[in-house]
């Protein structure tokens, strides 16, 4: 499949005989970025994958409000970014958790099978879990998914500055936890 | 299967990790199923297929709803209206969505049809007002003057039939593209970032308002504030009068316009006449305010390590003291120069910043003990005095003569021993301080009169 731009794909969704393809394409160039975008954040594959179809269900559902205001791309990653984190925060309301513990609920996912990997990196991501919301989805996007602060800015709707700080803090975290025993 | 690592290269950036960071850098180490993301494809599309059809029969209904609300209206304004003449031929909107044009030449037809005809002509004085019958008996006024202000004054001025009409003045060039804008802002500013971040900036301010009005820009939108992070819930009110026509629903299907924001996601939908028109979300982070008190002790060695303690417990939020890098709500400090200490904690969300500062006296505790005094009575060096042992209460010290005879002995040297009775010479003591390791010490005293 050729590769459309964003501008191309909400030019196909604007008119109503070609949104259906237009949204095809979007749904190709984007799935899978947008599942492990998910998927490092909640970590259980099901979780993952209902989140995945809600966030296109809305997406699509949502083509005739979005025109082009903020970009398609970062307007996806913030559909995804916030049905996630409401996830997240359902769950814990469910199992009671209070609002700062909702590391206990990742964490029993990163020791679920759902994670393979060496021993390093199940620490790196038990460490990864234990950080505030904030900076894990900072640390997220921009380690693994190598997104620009400039684009992570403009999905969370925060300064750059704010961003590289909570990078920092994130990445000096880490390293602390990872150094420990 | 494993992620691709295809969107690397054109997302490179500046980037300093560690070594060990940088060592897993690329790794992926989720599992999913075999063609899963083609799985996913259809899923979804099968889910959007669903909810195509549904909302094709919702609307199919709504529209014989709509027709025959208008039919039993007309019946009714039949026999009561006076008909003015016409003196213009009134004009199909053309700019709003298919789905309304659809359902005012329905109403045209049935205007037409009867004898006594709805159309009327509100102000003959503006030449280009377009009239149109609307759908059902609900009120909408579209009414944007040329210097894009909202005028509500157009709905009251209506005095022949508001309830059924749509009137709209349009701009000169009334294009299909050029849709109104609802706008959703702070202060009645014409922008969404008005209320990018609306900073309770004292406790008893709770409410945020923000005003739906229509212009005249191109697009067709609702802007909620900025996701926004604040101490504690408040009341967004949603001034809609100048935008009467629209409905609003928020993702807890509450229709009221006005809502308490807690911690959470919201969805609002905003409706014209049945038909969604689009959403827009918000997400709200309540962040109750830092209220740290510094708990340690007040007075402390200079050997010691301090435990500096927030008197909060909570990762939500950032901490900053004056005697640490550490962005932790508990920290171990040591090395403070004696004397009084001012140590200060700044504690942030994302919302506020409060300060915090106790002071501490760290005392020089390092023990000397002098191997020589002079018991004469000349008010100087009169006594054994080992300096700091004030701080080790409960020592103990034994003094023995060369022979090994205890000359004097006190559990609880309080540094008063005057030697009396003893003969200037030298001694051997043992002190025993009472720190934590117990610390022995022993040596020689001279005594000179």
């Amino acid at each position: 499949m050729p590769q459309y731009t964003d501008q191309e794909i909400i030019d196909l969704c604007r008119s109503s005989q070609t949104r259906e393809r237009g949204f095809r394409i979007l749904l190709g160039q984007y799935k899978e970025r947008i599942y492990w975008h998910i998927r490092r954040i909640l970590y259980d594959h099901e979780d993952a994958n209902d989140i995945t179809q809600d966030v296109f269900v809305k997406v699509w559902k949502s083509l005739d409000s979005f025109r082009g205001d903020s970009k398609l791309f970062s307007w996806i990653y913030r559909i995804a970014t916030n049905e996630s984190i409401n996830y997240l925060r359902k769950m814990q309301k469910k199992k009671n958790v209070p609002l700062d513990q909702v590391s206990d609920y990742l964490e029993s996912k990163v020791n679920a099978e759902s994670l393979t990997g060496d021993d390093i990196e199940r620490k790196l991501h038990g460490a990864l879990v234990k950080l505030p919301e904030k900076q894990r989805l900072v640390f997220n996007m921009k380690y693994f998914q190598h997104l620009k602060y400039r684009e992570i800015s403009k999905i969370l709707d925060v300064s750059e500055g704010s961003l590289k700080a909570s990078y920092h803090y994130a990445v000096k975290k880490i390293e602390e936890n990872l150094k420990q025993d | 299967m494993k992620e691709s690592n295809k969107h690397i290269d054109f997302f490179e950036d500046e980037l300093k990790d560690s070594e060990l960071l940088s060592k897993l850098k690329g790794k992926n180490s989720f599992d999913i199923p075999d063609d899963y993301f083609q799985n996913l494809e259809s899923d979804i599309l099968g889910k959007i297929d669903t909810a195509t059809t549904l909302s094709r029969k919702l609307y199919s209904k709504y529209l014989l709803i709509a027709v025959a609300a208008s039919i039993a209206f007309i019946m009714v304004f039949v026999g009561l209206h006076i008909v003015k003449t016409q003196k213009q031929k009134p004009q199909l909107v053309d700019n709003t969505s298919s789905e309304v044009q659809t359902i005012v030449k329905e109403r045209i037809e049935l205007s037409d049809n009867s004898t006594n005809t709805e159309i009327h002509i509100i102000n003959d004085s503006i030449s280009n007002e377009i009239i149109a019958p609307s759908s059902n008996s609900e009120k909408i006024s579209l009414a944007i003057d040329n210097n894009r202000e909202v005028n509500p004054k157009a709905i009251n001025n209506n005095t022949l039939s508001s309830n059924n009409i749509i009137k709209e003045k349009m701009e000169d060039d009334s294009s299909p593209q050029n849709i109104p804008v609802v706008v959703i802002a702070d202060n009645g500013s014409n922008s969404s970032s008005a209320i990018s971040n609306p900073k309770l900036h004292n406790s008893s301010q709770r409410t945020v308002r923000a005003i739906a009005r229509i212009s005249n820009n191109t697009n067709y939108n609702v802007f909620l504030p900025k996701d926004t992070c604040v101490n504690s819930p408040f009341l967004l009110i949603i001034d809609s009068t100048d935008a009467s026509n629209l409905s609003f629903i928020w993702n807890n299907n509450e229709g009221i316009s006005n809502r308490f924001l807690e911690s959470g996601n919201y969805y609002l939908q905003y409706w014209l006449n049945d038909s969604l028109l689009g959403v827009d979300s918000m997400q709200v982070v309540i962040v109750a305010k830092p209220e740290p008190f510094i708990k340690t002790a007040n007075e402390i060695c200079n050997h010691e390590s301090l435990l500096l303690n927030s008197g909060i417990n909570s990762d939500i939020y950032n901490y900053k003291w004056s005697v640490s890098d550490l962005n932790t709500s508990e920290i171990y400090i040591n090395n403070l120069e004696p004397g009084e200490n001012i140590i200060k904690l700044e504690v942030s969300s994302c919302a506020d910043t409060v300060e915090t500062q106790v002071a501490i006296y760290v005392n020089d505790c390092h023990i000397m003990i002098p191997n020589v005094f002079t018991p004469n009575g000349d008010g100087i060096n009169d006594m054994f005095f080992v300096k700091g042992l004030n701080y080790y209460p409960g020592s103990s010290l034994t003094v023995f003569d060369r022979k090994g005879n205890v000359v004097f002995q006190a559990m609880d040297y309080q540094n008063n021993w005057k030697a009396k009775n003893v003969k200037a010479g030298t001694y051997f003591y043992s002190l025993k301080i009472n720190d934590e390791k117990k610390t022995e010490k022993g040596g020689v005293i001279n005594i000179v009169r």
